[in-house]
């Protein structure tokens, strides 16, 4: 594991919603190489090789951060504020995937350099069709710079 | 003796003398030369006499009358000589001859005498040449005299035309006089001239005053009254005194008279001049009236405000007992000082300078003042300055009129400090919902999508060993789900309106309309014929707006899709300053006993089954129309569609 390019980290601190995302990207075949941590704290030292990553290799950065907002410890916006203020993180694309709605949430992470913003359908369907909508974008179309 | 005798006896008798004719020797022609010459001597000297008669008898006034008769008597006399002489031819009476020589004689010699004695008269006699001149002196004189009448006869013209005219002008003066003036015969007091002045004043015509005297037109009532009345009001007309007048009419009328001794037409007079002040005396009783009237309204004003008067300095000159009450200071302690003796220092002095500002420039200052009493204690007083002002507009003094209100504004303030708790309680529980609006959007959603994700991997994954009830169960549970995911939407849409403001612009209503069926054909499909002709335009919140046209006309589609030809008409119309929208569907419409019931939220008057829905879409469009100060209402009936009607003010 060590040695593949990471392609996906899922900052997710719901169990369910993870387990139907990570569903969702296998059944479609999009990536087979998805990490998934539950806060937003366990994912800075993940990204920074601290805590409990500290001997990994952190020039391997994922292709693509999705990131739930509402999470225990560091949330979604204070992991982003992180991620897009320090010059080695900030062009991982993040997309913020939240059930929020409200515009206020939207604006925020915008504001703070979310790459994107995708509201979580409550419906299987649309679910499915969004993940592998985001799947298909940041993994397959979008080129991101070399290291 | 006897030849005198005898000369008278023979005095006709020519017997002693032959006739002449015989005496001497007469040729022929010598004696009838000398009888025609006497006798034509004769005939002339008759003659004569005759016309110097005939003349006296005419020239009666004629002058030496006596004379012109002794010529007469003298010539007849010597004609009788001469007429003898011629007689004596044949009849030779010499007696006779001598003695009518001797009577001529006589009377020539009468005639010597008389003549000498009117010399010295008939030398100063003129002659006629002297009386020509003189009659020529005389008509010269006479025309100079003629002149001078002439010249005199002009001047008395001029002198009485001029007197006319002065006549004229002082009669004026007393005809034409505005003020009544009249003549009184003393001591019987008739009236003897009236003036025009008096005629119209009092109404009596010029014959009737001139039978009158002046009792007849004074009334005696009031009169003594009216005499106590004035002299100290006019000093300096000691003469004047106020009587009452009738005049004609009955009316009394009040004046003001002065009266003067004169000469007039030949007998003493009163000259009296009336001065008519009936106007004067009712503006004194008005102003009487008025000044007690202003004298109530400061007893008044006393009695209920708090009243101060200061100059234009500010220097307090009059402060009334509730001022003093008030303040707690006595009068004398205010007067004299400035407002600053109450001052609590509790205003900024920006707010105390505008105070200034305006009534200096002669405007009414009205605020609240927080003053300070002399123990210390403060108070507050609703406060109207009013400047006085002189003819310049220049305020001279101030008036202040405050009204006590500490007690109000003590129950402001604690109105104050209730709404600052109240708003901060609305302040937190706002927050709390929107904390609950938060979590209502994030964590509800989140399990709902677990049930219905693991429902659909459940279908997925295991559909193979379920039956068809099986199936069907699971597929309640994801449908279930989803409405759920739907109900938490609209719950939050509605519960956003509350928060959102208004953002008003102009509104097209036919592209607004258009926008919302093009967004409801997105989402579902309908057969439904929508027809809306020109819509007025209207000021309002174009999303929100938007939401209100796509919840109705969804409505009517939804409610008409079951009939034979969904059609739904909108239509707009203007009525008095508002504009009125409906939406028409011919679909099952709704009894209006449960009309009541339309808006409110989740209330619904048909089951999912019958037609889906959550109830929030009526209650979002109320919400939305209210917001825009708006009304709405629906009119129904089962089985014949419905009209929804909604208002927004122009």
């Amino acid at each position: 594991m060590e040695n593949l390019q990471l392609e996906i980290l899922l900052v997710e601190d719901s169990k369910n919603d993870a387990e139907l995302t990570i569903r969702a990207f296998n059944k479609k075949n999009l990536s087979n190489n998805i990490l998934h941590l539950k806060d937003g704290a366990s994912a800075i030292n993940f990204l920074f090789g601290k805590g409990a990553f500290l001997n990994r290799d952190i020039g391997n950065k994922p292709k693509v951060i999705l990131l739930d907002l509402k999470m225990p410890k560091v949330d979604g916006l204070e992991f982003l504020k992180k991620v897009k203020g320090n010059e080695f993180t900030k062009s991982i694309p993040v997309v913020v995937l939240s059930s929020s709605k409200e515009n206020r949430d939207i604006e925020e992470a915008y504001s703070i350099g979310a790459n994107s913003y995708v509201v979580k359908p409550v419906d299987f369907i649309g679910f499915t069709n969004a993940i592998v909508g985001i799947g298909t974008y940041w993994i397959q179309l979008n080129q991101p710079p070399l290291t | 003796m006897n030849q005198l005798a005898e000369f008278f006896n023979k005095l006709l008798d020519s017997s002693d003398w032959p006739p002449r004719w015989h005496c001497g020797k007469w040729t022929e022609f010598h004696g009838w030369f000398y009888i025609v010459s006497d006798l034509l001597i004769w005939s002339a000297y008759f003659t004569i006499p005759l016309i110097i008669l005939r003349y006296t008898s005419r020239k009666t006034n004629a002058r030496f009358l006596r004379l012109y008769f002794l010529f007469a008597a003298f010539i007849l006399a010597c004609g009788s000589t001469h007429f003898l002489d011629a007689v004596a031819f044949w009849f030779p009476a010499y007696r006779l001859s001598a003695l009518v020589r001797f009577i001529t004689g006589l009377i020539s010699w009468i005639t010597v005498f008389h003549l000498i004695k009117i010399l010295p008269t008939a030398f100063s006699l003129k002659s006629s040449s002297e009386f020509e001149a003189e009659i020529e002196q005389r008509k010269k004189a006479e025309k100079e005299i003629l002149l001078l009448n002439e010249t005199l006869e002009q001047r008395i013209l001029d002198r009485t035309e001029a007197l006319l005219i002065s006549e004229k002008k002082y009669r004026d003066l007393f005809e034409k006089n505005p003020m009544p003036i009249w003549v009184l015969r003393l001591p019987s007091l008739n009236f003897i001239a009236v003036n025009e002045a008096a005629i119209i004043s009092y109404g009596y015509s010029r014959d009737e005053f001139l039978t009158m005297t002046a009792p007849d037109i004074q009334l005696q009532e009031d009169t003594e009254h009216l005499l106590d009345l004035n002299p100290q009001q006019n000093p300096v007309r000691l003469n004047t005194i106020t009587w009452k007048h009738r005049k004609k009419d009955g009316v009394a009328i009040y004046s003001e008279v002065d009266e003067h001794e004169i000469f007039f037409e030949g007998g003493p007079a009163l000259m009296v001049l009336s001065n008519i002040i009936t106007d004067r005396i009712k503006a004194q009783e008005e102003l009487k009236k008025t000044v007690k009237e202003i004298s109530d309204y400061k007893y008044a004003l006393d009695e209920s405000s708090i009243v101060a008067v200061t100059n234009q300095q500010g220097i307090i000159s009059y402060a009334n007992p509730n001022f003093c009450k008030i303040s707690k200071y006595t009068k004398e302690e205010l007067i004299g000082q400035d407002h600053r003796i109450i001052n609590s220092g509790y205003h900024s002095k920006e707010y105390i300078r505008n105070i200034w500002l305006t009534i200096a420039n002669g405007k009414i200052w009205r605020g609240e003042l927080k003053n300070k009493a002399k123990d210390g204690t403060a108070y507050w007083v609703d406060t109207t300055i009013v400047p006085f002002l002189d003819d310049h507009n220049k305020p001279y003094q101030y008036v202040a009129i405050r009204a006590d209100i500490t007690q109000r504004k003590h129950a402001e303030d604690e109105i104050k400090h209730l709404n600052e708790e109240l708003e901060m309680r609305v302040k937190e529980r706002t927050e709390e919902l929107e904390s609950f609006s938060y979590s209502i959007s994030h964590d509800l959603r989140e399990p709902l999508r677990a049930v219905d994700g693991y429902a659909s991997i459940l279908e997925e994954d295991y559909g193979g060993v379920l039956n068809d009830e099986g199936k069907r169960i699971l597929g309640e549970v994801q449908d279930n789900a989803k409405r759920m995911g739907i109900l938490i939407d609209e719950l939050l849409a509605f519960s956003r309106l509350g928060r959102k403001e208004i953002d008003r612009s102009v509104i097209d209503m036919n592209e607004l309309s258009q926008l919302a069926i093009k967004e409801i054909n997105q989402t579902t499909s309908h057969r439904a014929e929508i027809k809306f002709g020109q819509l007025i335009p209207v000021m309002a919140d174009q999303a929100l707006l938007k939401q209100v046209m796509i919840n109705l006309i969804s409505n009517a589609i939804k409610y008409s899709n079951n009939s034979i030809n969904p059609f739904i008409e909108i239509k707009s119309a203007r009525e008095n300053n508002e504009l009125v929208y409906s939406i028409t569907d011919n679909g099952v419409g709704f009894e209006m006993e449960f009309a009541h019931k339309l808006f409110g939220v989740f209330q619904r008057l048909h089951s999912v089954e019958e037609f889906p829905g959550t109830g929030v879409g009526l209650a979002i469009v109320q919400r939305i129309i209210h917001k825009h100060k708006g009304k709405i209402w629906a009119l129904s009936e089962p089985e014949k569609g419905a009209t929804f009607y909604f208002t927004l003010p122009v």
